[in-house]
């Protein structure tokens, strides 16, 4: 059984992580004006990426805590599998989009971008993220 | 008949990675617990396979006038996921510190939760030293690596049992009512929702 965590000393791992990177430089050129995208994995470890206004580890965790608590919320109501959360601030968007069975996809957004344009581009990103990335179990 | 009294009480359960947290609240809460468990991915998965990374939420009833319902909030117990200890403690009115006798390598840990909660609310915890097995010397030396106050209960327990998990409750809100009755009436401090339900 293999972990998600991509060690750069790892057979391979470099593809990966730079295959992950890839994914994350179209979506940034597909919707202009991102500030952060991260990629981690569901127990909250930072797979690729940073966030912008606080440090990379905290923000997978707080990714993969929106990813927890939507996918419980998504049961409880029976409204099938847990997609996204958006939390809209004053000054801009942080959304989490799931990845597969395998993590979490983080965009720190301005209020000025196009959040149609965003969920458009960023889950087709997460469904690619999903094919990509091996699953833990 | 006079309606009977309803009141809710917040308390959090919180402790290290691994201590028993998401365990004690899915053994003794009469609803389906809500849990966040997922897999774990880095190396402390050899010590266990899932982890909680937003909140656990359970509820007991005690019978009494007033009928009691405690509301159990469970922590995630990784370090990385502290942004959430602050989050669900709102509002707590106490707390019980979850740990792993059977582990003292994880007692510094616990005692840094528990000086992390000591700041987020003055009120009562209790020291579920869990997986005891009978074994008196280890919740002694717990309580001596926290240095806790004498009043600070330490319960040893097993709370894959239920009764061993409702020792742990009922000790926690004999001292939450003892603060409640002992504190003088302030705008500003938490007080137990009143819920007239029904």
């Amino acid at each position: 059984m293999e972990s998600v965590a991509i060690a750069p000393t790892a057979t391979g791992a470099h593809s990966l992580e730079e295959a992950v990177s890839r994914e994350l430089s179209t979506l940034r050129m597909s919707v202009p004006g991102l500030l952060s995208v991260l990629v981690a994995t569901s127990d909250g470890l930072p797979l690729v990426g940073d966030c912008r206004g606080t440090d990379r580890q905290t923000a997978a965790a707080m990714a993969a805590a929106a990813l927890g608590l939507g996918g419980e919320i998504a049961g409880r109501i029976r409204q099938g599998d847990y997609c996204e959360t958006v939390t809209r601030s004053s000054d801009g968007y942080f959304v989490t989009y799931r990845i597969g069975e395998i993590g979490v996809l983080a965009v720190v957004a301005p209020t000025g971008v196009s959040l149609a344009m965003l969920h458009h581009e960023a889950r087709t990103t997460a469904a690619r993220l999903a094919r990509l990335i091996p699953p833990a179990d | 008949m006079p309606r009977q009294r309803h009141t809710t009480l917040k308390v959090v359960v919180t402790g290290p990675f691994n201590a028993g947290k998401t365990t004690l609240i899915s053994t003794i809460s009469e609803i389906p617990v809500l849990t966040t468990e997922t897999s774990v991915s880095d190396a402390a998965r050899e010590r266990k396979k899932r982890t909680t990374v937003s909140m656990d939420f359970g509820r007991i009833t005690v019978a009494g006038d007033p009928v009691i319902e405690l509301a159990m909030f469970g922590t995630p117990g990784q370090a990385r996921f502290d942004f959430m200890w602050n989050v669900l403690s709102k509002g707590m009115l106490g707390y019980v510190l979850m740990v792993d006798v059977a582990d003292p390598s994880t007692w510094a840990e616990a005692g840094a939760i528990r000086d992390h909660f000591r700041v987020l609310g003055r009120v009562p915890y209790v020291v579920a030293a869990n997986r005891s097995d009978g074994d008196d010397a280890a919740p002694l030396a717990l309580r001596r690596t926290l240095d806790l106050p004498a009043h600070v209960r330490v319960v040893p327990c097993n709370v894959v049992e239920i009764a061993s998990a409702k020792d742990v409750m009922l000790a926690l809100l004999v001292d939450v009512l003892s603060a409640i009755e002992a504190r003088p009436a302030s705008p500003s401090a938490p007080t137990p929702v009143n819920a007239q339900v029904g």
